[in-house]
C-alpha cells in the first residue's frame, strides 16, 4: 500500500486536533520510518563504545536482543495505546495536562538535547572528512579538539548541515528516505568484511571468533564503566526512552490505525540497535586487532578501512540525514519560546551552536552517557501522560487539568519532573546507581509524586 | 521505465553487498571489493530518485 498523499508531512498537520479516520495511516508507513530513523551516524560511535566498556559476546548479542525487544513492547504497549486513542500531538496532550508554561519548559529541554545529539551527529560526519584531508582527529576519550584541521572540518560541516536544514529540510528528508535501503546494506557490508578480515572463513567459527577476538570481555578502557548484560540490555532499552516511555512518539503515532503498529518500530530497532550497532562494533574490534594502540573511535577511518569510499559516503549520509531533521526538531522547539521569531535565523543559530559542541568531543566519546541522561530527564513526562490517562480518573482525580482549569503551569506534574530528576541525580551521584539503570525506579516516583502531588494540588486549586 | 528503474535498484544494492560477500568467500580481494561497492553506490543514487516515493516526513 502507498503512502497517502496526506502523508507527506505529517507533522504539520492536525497539531490541534485530533487526527481524523481519513488521515490514517498503514503498518507499511511505520516500518519504513522506524528503519530510516534508526540507521544513524551515532550507530557508529555507539557499537565502539560497547567494546571499549569491555562487553563480552554473550552480554552484547543477547543483552541487545532482550533490550531492543523491550524497547519495542513499550512502544507498543506504552506509546502506541494512548496515541491511537487521543491521536493528538505530543505537545498538545502535554499542553492539556500541563499547561502552555510547562510545555515550554519541556520544549527546551527537548531543544538543548536535540542541540547536542546534532552536534553529535556532526562530529561523525566530521571523521570522514579527516580521511581524506589528514588532519589529526581526537582521540579515544578526547573531549578537546586537537587541531586545527578537525575544527575548521566540523565548522565546515556544521554550518553546510544547519543551512540546509534551514534552507532545505524538505530535500534532505526525501535524500534520506532514499538513502536508508542503501545504508542499511553498507552496514551489513561493515560486519561481513570487518568478520573476514578479523580472521572468520566460516559463519559455523562466528561464536568462537566473538568470544575470542571481538567481544573478549575483561577491563573496559580507561574511563569507561564496564558493560554487563544488564547494562546493554538496559541501555538498548532506554536509549529511546525519551520516545517510547517518555510518549515522544505520541505525535508519530497518532497516525496509526491500529495499537499494534507498535511493532513495527522492531523494525528501526533490529536494524539500527542491533545489526548497525554489532556491525560498528565488529569495525572497532579489526581496529584494535590490527593495531591494539590505536583505540580511537572515528567512524570514518573505521568505514573506510571496510567499504573504502562507499564507506565514507555511509558515515556522511548518516550523519547528515540524521542531523538535518534532529536541527529542525530543535530549531522547532527553541521557536515555541518566540512563536514570531524567524524558524530559518532559528535553526541556524541552533546549528552553530551544535556545531560549536561537535568541536569538543565530550558528547561523542560519552555518547552511552548522554544517551541515558537525555531518556531519564524526558521520562517523567512520559510517566505523567501515562498515569494522568490510565490512572487519574479511576482515583477521582480530574484529567487534562491544565485544559480543565485553564491553568499555564500544573505544578503537580511540574513538580513531580523536577523532583524525579532531582531523586534521579542523588541516586547517581550519591547512591551508586549508574544512569544506564536510573530511569527505571525515575519512572514510579514520577508516577507516585504525580498522583500525591495531583491530589494536593486539585484540592488546593479546585476543592 | 519505472519498472527498469526499479529493477536496477535493486540490482544496485545486490552489487553494493554481494562484494562484501564475495570477499568474505576469499574470491574477492579488498581493493576489488570497495571498487565494486562505490559502483552498485553509484548505481544506486542514480537509478533510484526514479521510481521510489520518497516524501519527506
Amino acid at each position: 500500500m502507498s503512502e497517502p498523499q496526506h502523508s507527506q508531512e505529517p507533522v504539520e498537520e492536525f497539531e490541534r486536533e485530533r487526527v481524523p479516520e481519513r488521515a490514517l495511516l498503514g503498518l507499511k508507513s511505520y516500518v519504513g520510518q522506524f528503519a530510516g530513523e534508526h540507521v544513524a551516524g551515532t550507530e557508529l560511535m555507539l557499537g565502539p563504545l560497547f567494546l571499549a566498556a569491555g562487553v563480552s559476546a554473550f552480554d552484547l548479542i543477547v543483552g541487545l536482543l532482550v533490550g531492543n525487544l523491550l524497547a519495542v513492547l513499550s512502544w507498543t504497549l506504552f506509546t502506541a495505546p494512548i496515541a491511537t486513542r487521543v491521536r493528538l500531538t505530543l505537545y498538545f496532550q502535554l499542553e492539556k495536562i500541563c499547561g502552555r508554561k510547562l510545555v515550554t519548559l519541556y520544549n527546551v529541554a527537548n531543544g538543548v538535547m536535540f542541540t547536542f545529539l546534532a552536534g553529535a551527529m556532526i562530529t561523525v560526519s566530521a571523521t570522514a572528512l579527516g580521511v581524506w584531508f589528514k588532519f589529526p582527529m581526537p582521540g579515544f576519550g578526547d573531549l578537546m579538539p586537537n587541531s586545527l584541521g578537525w575544527v575548521v572540518a566540523v565548522l565546515i560541516t556544521g554550518a553546510l548541515f544547519a543551512l540546509v536544514a534551514a534552507y532545505g529540510y524538505k530535500f534532505v528528508a526525501e535524500f534520506a528516505n532514499i538513502a536508508v535501503p542503501w545504508m542499511v546494506v553498507v552496514f551489513i557490508a561493515f560486519g561481513v568484511i570487518g568478520l573476514r578480515q578479523l580472521g572468520l572463513t566460516s559463519l559455523g567459527d562466528f561464536w568462537l571468533v566473538a568470544q575470542t577476538v571481538i567481544w573478549k570481555g575483561g577491563d573496559p578502557m580507561p574511563g569507561q564503566v564496564k558493560f554487563t548484560f544488564w547494562h546493554v540490555m538496559f541501555f538498548a532499552w532506554f536509549c529511546n526512552m525519551a520516545w517510547h516511555i517518555g510518549m515522544a512518539d505520541l505525535s508519530l503515532f497518532r497516525y496509526a490505525k491500529k495499537p499494534w503498529y507498535g511493532l513495527a518500530s522492531a523494525s528501526g530497532m533490529f536494524t539500527g540497535h542491533y545489526m548497525a550497532w554489532i556491525a560498528a562494533s565488529i569495525l572497532y574490534a579489526l581496529q584494535l586487532h590490527q593495531d591494539p594502540t590505536n583505540t580511537a573511535v572515528l567512524p570514518g577511518p573505521l568505514a573506510y578501512r571496510a567499504c573504502g569510499i562507499a564507506g565514507l559516503l555511509c558515515v556522511i549520509a548518516a550523519g547528515w540525514t540524521t542531523a538535518n531533521p534532529t536541527l529542525y526538531r530543535a530549531g522547532l522547539a527553541f521557536q515555541s519560546l518566540v512563536p514570531s521569531s524567524s524558524r530559518f535565523r532559528v535553526t541556524l543559530l541552533t546549528g552553530l551552536v551544535a556545531s560549536i559542541t561537535a568541536v569538543f568531543p565530550l558528547v561523542t566519546m560519552r555518547l552511552l552517557d548522554f544517551v541515558a541522561l537525555w531518556g531519564m530527564i524526558l521520562m517523567p513526562m512520559g510517566a505523567v501522560i501515562f498515569v494522568d490517562f490510565w490512572l487519574l480518573e479511576r482515583l477521582g482525580l480530574r484529567r487534562n487539568y491544565a485544559e480543565a482549569t485553564g491553568a499555564t503551569f500544573n505544578w503537580a506534574a511540574g513538580l513531580a519532573w523536577f523532583l524525579t530528576m532531582a531523586v534521579c541525580t542523588v541516586l547517581v551521584k550519591f547512591a551508586g546507581v549508574q544512569i544506564y539503570f536510573v530511569s527505571l525506579p525515575g519512572w514510579f516516583v514520577t508516577a507516585i509524586l504525580y498522583v500525591v502531588l495531583s491530589r494536593f494540588y486539585q484540592k488546593r486549586e479546585h476543592p | 521505465m519505472k519498472r527498469i528503474a526499479e529493477i536496477l535498484s535493486w540490482l544496485a544494492l545486490a552489487v553494493t553487498l554481494a562484494p562484501a560477500c564475495l570477499f568474505f568467500a576469499g574470491k574477492l580481494d579488498l581493493v576489488q571489493t570497495q571498487a565494486w561497492m562505490l559502483g552498485g553506490t553509484a548505481l544506486w543514487f542514480i537509478v533510484t530518485p526514479f521510481w521510489m516515493e520518497h516524501k519527506a516526513s
